[in-house]
């Protein structure tokens, strides 16, 4: 159904083509009125029939002859009048549609509308006066008509006629349609169009974009090929090699602008140019290139070159390292491989290079000659404790050459004693564990000698903190130890001058006794109670004096090399009679507490008696007015134990850190030489003891040696 | 009436010594005392007079020298005489103490024992020249 406003859009228009129609009709409402007017003020309803019949009969000519079909009814709906023109509209005739009603001339649904219309004119004063209706033809076909229509009232208001214009509208109708159809089909077709347009437009689209895409990925790797010769161009540019592309003419194809830099020539002056009139002629000669060159153009194998100087002009000469590389042609069809086209020349510039292996060689030389020249053994080993490097002290103590040691562990060149002892401490030293800072261990000489070694070692480690090599620098202490015997020897004669102001008393005395008896016994030999009390002192004197000479021998001979069990206090008691003169001339009383069967100790004999002969001096030394020196030993769990406590003046706190140092010293220049405690710092650690000391200022000082025993030696 | 032999006391630390020296002072007619200790010396000087004394020099406890001051204070009529294995005749304080007539002689050990004998009769006569020198003072006062 077209919506009802077109419709009347349509009928508005056709109204205004038919305008003289419309002004009769307005004309005609008009005269209605008149009408009306006139049978208002006329009373009598048959002036007011004879006025309509007269009017009806007035106009009646002008309906007859009007092509629109001209109606009227009374108010029950039953035709009062039709105009002759109906006929043509519908095929019947003015009787024939006198004679129907409403529900026969109209179709239901146009039917429906003109009640509507009517009852609509009926209620209300105005009316709608157009109005669509689509009556029956005779034959049975129909026609739209549209129709005015108007109410005709009696004076006293009541509807009396109603007056109604109908014409045909079905050619209108029928072009309205058409156009309708006409739009409809035109917007099919538009849409139809749209559609394929759109998908034309689509398809268009779409290939306009792939070939945006190709065009893109054209320009892509068009950009990216730029890019990569950009890229490869700059490469060939800058690196640090010189490239020269040859021909089989050996003329120079290509250079990049390292060659042209390196050799200071220009581009043109060496493209197309004959190798040999681009490379000097010593070179070539040296080189023979043109003929390698040729050579790869017949093999199409690379040439590893070698080295060569070359000079450009007003540089300094520098090292190359060159190369020769066949650059093949693609393959024609058909062939498996292209043949060579062109060979490239590439040297690289290793002057530096030359220049810091040179360097690194002289460092090592140079480090290699500081280890031989060490007055150390510097013993470099493998992680595994095989011997890498064995330095030239090394091979003067032990008498081994290098090569020869190389590979060997070091435990097997000690001594045999002593093997266990390295072998467990490079073990320490290769775990990182704490190892003694420095060792003694004594090498064991090509010719059999043992040779005194104080050892330090140390591990190295790689990136990861492996150990992956061990250092052991080894002292020879053969001259320290004999220069340490040479000081103990002479701080033992320096002491024997101390005590010989003693010794001299201790030895007069018993000679004086002697000498004195025997003279009694030349004057009074008959006398035999003195004959036999002089007798018997010249023997006990004699005995005495010897005793002393054999002490103070014993005393200043040079110390035994072997270690032996002794007994600790047997020398304590040898010593302190050596001294006992001494100790009565200082007015310094003594005191022993010596503890009966103590276990034995494993030491030197004289150099142990050295170091108490020291101490019980130094305490001598300590009272010039006279005191007390109490000597005592003690078993202790690791050991012995001996104590010298003398009553004196006491070390100050500032030296007890000095006391033991070499040359310290308090005494008169002359009167000591500040060795005495340092020696015997270093005796006492040559049997793996201690020696510390108390001291009070003024209260006198403890000097306590502590001696380790031998486990289960009794 | 018989003459009474000159006292003379000995101290020295060793018996031996004591008993060489005792034998031969005794021999030469001398009343001898001996004793070991410096202390017992004093004692024994306090109780009785003695002409002469023979000390060693070097004694445990006591300084010889320092004996011989006290000695010299405590009976100023023994004559000392100084012996020692310790000192030489040469020595300062020998010197010194001779000077200062401390001890009218020094015997350095060993000896011969007419060494001892000249020194007891040097002793012996100073201790009678002080003797007769007071009488001839006190009898002519």
């Amino acid at each position: 159904m077209r919506p009802k406003s077109n419709h009347r859009g349509e009928v508005r228009k056709m109204k205004d083509q038919g305008k003289t129609k419309e002004q009769l009709l307005d004309e005609l409402v008009k005269l209605r009125h008149r009408i009306a007017e006139l049978e208002a003020a006329d009373t009598a309803q048959a002036q007011v029939e004879e006025t309509l019949r007269e009017s009806e009969r007035r106009y009646r000519l002008f309906a007859e002859n009007a092509s629109d079909v001209i109606w009227t009814m009374d108010i029950d709906l039953r035709f009062t009048y039709v105009s002759p023109s109906v006929t043509d509209m519908l095929g019947y005739s003015v009787e024939e549609v006198m004679a129907q009603t409403l529900e026969d001339l109209l179709t239901p649904a146009s039917l429906e509308v003109a009640r509507d219309a009517l009852a609509e004119a009926l209620a209300v004063v105005k009316a709608r006066d157009l109005f669509e209706l689509e009556l029956n033809r005779k034959d049975g076909s129909t026609v739209w008509t549209e129709v005015k229509m108007t109410l005709l009232r009696a004076p006293d208001g009541q509807p009396v006629r109603i007056l109604g214009v109908a014409r045909d509208v079905t050619e209108r109708r029928e072009a309205e349609q058409a156009l309708h159809r006409a739009y409809g089909e035109l917007e099919t077709r538009v849409q139809e169009r749209t559609a394929e347009l759109a998908k034309v437009n689509e398809a268009l689209r779409a290939e306009i974009a792939e070939r945006e895409r190709a065009e893109e990925a054209l320009q892509e790797s068009k950009r990216q090929l730029e890019s990569r010769e950009r890229f490869i161009t700059n490469i060939l540019g800058s690196i640090p090699t010189s490239l020269v592309v040859i021909d089989r003419a050996l003329r120079i194809v290509s250079v990049n602008r390292n060659f042209l830099e390196k050799t200071r020539r220009e581009e043109q002056a060496t493209l197309s140019r004959k190798v040999e009139e681009v490379f000097p002629q010593v070179l070539l000669k040296y080189t023979r290139l043109d003929e390698k060159v040729q050579e790869i153009f017949r093999t199409g194998k690379p040439v590893e070159g070698g080295k060569f100087a070359y000079r450009a002009p007003s540089l300094p000469t520098r090292t190359y390292y060159y190369r020769l590389i066949p650059l093949s042609l693609s393959p024609r069809p058909g062939e498996v491989e292209g043949g060579v086209e062109n060979v490239m020349l590439l040297m690289d510039d290793i002057t530096e290079r030359e220049q810091l292996g040179e360097e690194v060689r002289r460092a090592e030389r140079h480090l290699a000659s500081v280890v031989d020249s060490a007055y150390d053994l510097v013993v470099s080993m493998d992680s595994e404790g095989r011997i890498l490097t064995w330095n030239r002290a090394a091979e003067r103590t032990s008498g081994f050459r290098p090569e020869v040691v190389k590979g060997q562990y070091l435990p097997g060149l000690c001594v045999e004693e002593d093997q266990q002892k390295m072998k467990s401490w490079l073990t320490q030293l290769t775990r990182g564990q704490f190892a003694k800072k420095s060792i003694e261990i004594n090498l064991r000489t090509k010719g059999g000698e043992e040779v005194p070694i104080s050892w330090v070692g140390s591990r190295m480690l790689n990136d990861d903190r492996r150990t992956v090599g061990l250092v052991a620098v080894g002292r020879d202490l053969t001259e320290r130890k004999r220069l340490e015997a040479q000081l103990i020897q002479s701080a033992k004669l320096t002491s024997l001058g101390v005590m010989a102001g003693g010794i001299a008393h201790e030895i007069r005395n018993p000679l004086a006794i002697s000498s004195a008896a025997a003279q009694l016994l030349l004057e009074s030999p008959e006398d035999e109670e003195l004959r036999e009390g002089a007798v018997k002192r010249i023997h006990s004197g004699i005995q005495r004096a010897s005793y002393i000479i054999e002490n103070l021998l014993k005393f200043a001979r040079p110390p035994e090399e072997r270690m032996v069990s002794m007994d600790i206090d047997e020398a304590l008691e040898e010593t302190l009679s050596l001294l006992a003169n001494q100790l009565k001339v200082q007015q310094v009383e003594l005191r022993k507490y010596l503890a009966p069967d103590l276990l034995p100790v494993v030491g030197n004999k004289s150099l142990l008696e050295q170091v108490f002969s020291n101490m019980i001096l130094n305490a001598c030394n300590a009272m010039p007015e006279g005191g007390t020196l109490t000597v005592a030993t003690l078993a202790t769990k690791a050991g012995v134990e001996i104590r010298f406590a003398d009553t004196g003046v006491g070390v100050p706190p500032e030296h007890l850190v000095a006391i033991f140092d070499p040359f310290f010293t308090t005494m008169p220049v002359g009167k000591g030489t500040g060795l005495g405690l340092s020696i015997s710092y270093s005796i006492i650690q040559q049997h793996q003891g201690t020696i510390e000391v108390e001291s009070q200022e003024g209260q006198g000082s403890t000097f306590i040696v502590r001696l380790p025993v031998t486990p289960g030696s009794k | 009436m018989k003459q009474e032999l000159p006292r003379i006391l000995i101290v020295d630390d060793e018996p031996d010594m004591c008993w060489v020296l005792e034998n031969i002072l005794r021999l030469t007619g001398y009343a001898v005392t001996t004793t070991t200790t410096g202390a017992e010396a004093l004692e024994l000087l306090a109780g009785e007079p003695y002409t002469a004394a023979f000390v060693d020099v070097k004694l445990a406890g006591l300084d010889g020298l320092e004996l011989a001051a006290l000695i010299r204070q405590q009976s100023p009529h023994t004559v000392l005489v100084l012996i020692s294995g310790y000192f030489y005749q040469e020595d300062k304080i020998i010197n010194e103490g001779l000077k200062k007539e401390l001890f009218i002689g020094f015997i350095s050990k060993p000896f011969n024992l007419e060494e001892v004998r000249l020194m007891a009769r040097q002793a012996v006569e100073r201790a009678r020249e002080e003797n007769h020198a007071k009488d001839s003072n006190s009898g002519g006062g």
